[in-house]
């Protein structure tokens, strides 16, 4: 329960941070616009910060999460980096997102699919490449940022 | 007439000799390839190290290929044991197993036989060799310590054009053919993994009359506005009368394929060198020869991030016919023709 805090806490703070910078990347965009003489109305800008939150969420969060868990992992050695703890805080900032994006959904699938047939195969596979495997394939319809940490992790790791 | 001087220089024998290097990952090859006279097309390469990621510097093979008119391919990919390898640092002189490259400008020996495949050809050189000013033996801006006089990264064309003649052998039957040829020779301490910036580059020949035309033409990509980028080095008869950097290429009317990934029916290469060059040629492609998924070596988790993040970079190499129409020099310049090029689609 202590630990679920501190994630939900955390993902907050992602929450945070990335409305900041849509609202930063929309006015920014709105300046630029204005100059060519194109106005932005409130529902504009809006569907503009949605975009850029769709990107962050499809392309950055988990990407980034990973790069840091693996850095982390490689020098400390600890599972609970990978298993536990980072893919905590993803799951708690999931939660919050309210829409997930079309291309979320639809990496979470491919990574699913290439996830089973490794898991299928006869290749040799060390423990903690077994366990972000099997992650993926219990949690990626349900759980996609998380499935594509499973994802970066396992290529970082050369999977 | 435009003669850019730093990036010339005079062809010596140890430009076109090994050039060995212990940094890991390191490679060399020296190519060859021609369009004969009965139709046929044809290229290979001697290889010390594998330049593609993972990057094997022990290794060692001939890679072969010849193309009949209708465009059926023969590859032949030829390991060697690194004991059954040799190769001279004094001038061009490669042994592999009983396969050789060898010579010197203006006249070098290729032979080459397995599985029924395989050629017995004489290049006489009909231009001068190029190297930039920069490589090979001059390679001062190369750390010392870790690069022999010589060995740092380069590419030299001891042989933009030759004259070739001796025979192929296309499923055992040995034919006697001529036609013109090219030879280059590269060599590098990492893997060839794609030029950074680059999102497309199409390499090819022309010879058009007295004029030989080397081209990589290309452009970089979209967060770099995919400006036009690429190298001509262009010889009128035997010398080389200018290099420039004013070009361009790209491709159009794309199809996609059982790959997946999508490839150009038309290329289109510029220049826009006043002094020296301007114009377009024009290619439609009528065959593709070969295709190298580049990831197809990666790991499943390593090839979905590529794929994901980075995009499907790819080897082809295309038949294509062609429309030049050019002003060398203040001269017009229109040709039509056959030709072939490689398509290095980086991303």
């Amino acid at each position: 329960m202590k630990d679920k805090q501190k994630y939900i806490r955390m993902a907050d703070q992602l929450g945070i941070v990335v409305d900041r910078a849509r609202e930063y990347f929309t006015d920014s965009l709105e300046e630029v616009l204005d100059k060519k003489g194109i106005e932005l109305d409130l529902t504009d800008k809006s569907g503009i910060e949605n975009l850029f939150s769709d990107a962050v969420h499809t392309y950055i969060c988990a990407e980034l999460t990973a790069f840091i868990g693996y850095l982390l992992y490689d020098e400390l050695k600890e599972d609970d980096i990978l298993e536990r703890i980072l893919p905590g805080f993803l799951d708690e900032y999931e939660a919050m997102i309210e829409n997930v994006p079309e291309r979320l959904e639809k990496k979470a699938n491919d990574i699913f699919s290439i996830s089973k047939r490794v898991l299928e195969s006869d290749k040799e596979k060390n423990l903690i490449v077994e366990k972000l495997l099997r992650d993926i394939k219990n949690v990626a319809e349900v759980k996609k940022l998380r499935a594509s940490f499973d994802a970066v992790t396992l290529s970082m790791m050369g999977e | 007439m435009t003669i850019e001087k730093k990036l010339l220089r005079e062809f010596t024998p140890r430009d076109d000799a090994f050039h060995p290097c212990n940094v890991p990952g390191s490679w060399e090859w020296w190519y060859f390839d021609a369009k004969l006279d009965n139709g046929y097309l044809m290229a290979g390469s001697f290889h010390f190290g594998s330049p593609r990621p993972p990057a094997n510097s022990d290794a060692r093979f001939i890679e072969f290929a010849i193309y009949d008119p209708e465009g059926n391919r023969r590859m032949v990919r030829k390991r060697f044991d690194i004991g059954d390898c040799t190769a001279s640092e004094e001038f061009c002189k490669v042994n592999m197993g009983y396969n050789v490259l060898e010579g010197k400008i203006p006249t070098y020996h290729i032979f080459f036989s397995e599985n029924n495949q395989g050629c017995d050809l004489t290049y006489e050189s009909m231009v001068e060799g190029y190297i930039p000013e920069g490589q090979g033996l001059d390679a001062q801006p190369f750390d010392p310590t870790v690069y022999a006089p010589g060995t740092a990264p380069g590419w030299v064309v001891p042989q933009c054009r030759a004259k070739v003649s001796g025979t192929i052998t296309w499923d055992g039957k040995i034919i006697e053919v001529s036609g013109e040829g090219y030879r280059d020779h590269n060599f590098a301490h990492q893997p060839l993994s794609g030029a950074a910036g680059v999102e497309n580059a199409f390499w090819t020949k022309f010879y058009i009359g007295n004029w030989t035309l080397n081209v990589d033409a290309g452009r970089k990509i979209r967060k770099q506005g995919y400006a036009s980028m690429g190298r001509l080095i262009l010889y009128k008869n035997k010398k080389i009368i200018g290099v420039s950097k004013k070009v361009g290429g790209w491709g159009t009317d794309f199809v996609v394929d059982d790959s997946l990934i999508p490839w150009p029916q038309t290329i289109t290469m510029t220049f826009d060198d006043p002094e020296l060059i301007k114009g377009e040629i024009t290619c439609r492609v009528n065959k593709v020869l070969e295709f190298m998924d580049l990831h197809r070596r990666f790991k499943p988790f390593q090839k979905w991030f590529a794929e994901t993040f980075k995009g499907k970079p790819a080897y082809r190499r295309y038949r294509f016919d062609y429309d030049a129409a050019l002003e060398i020099s203040g001269e017009a310049i229109e040709d039509k023709g056959i030709g072939w090029c490689e398509h290095h689609k980086m991303i």
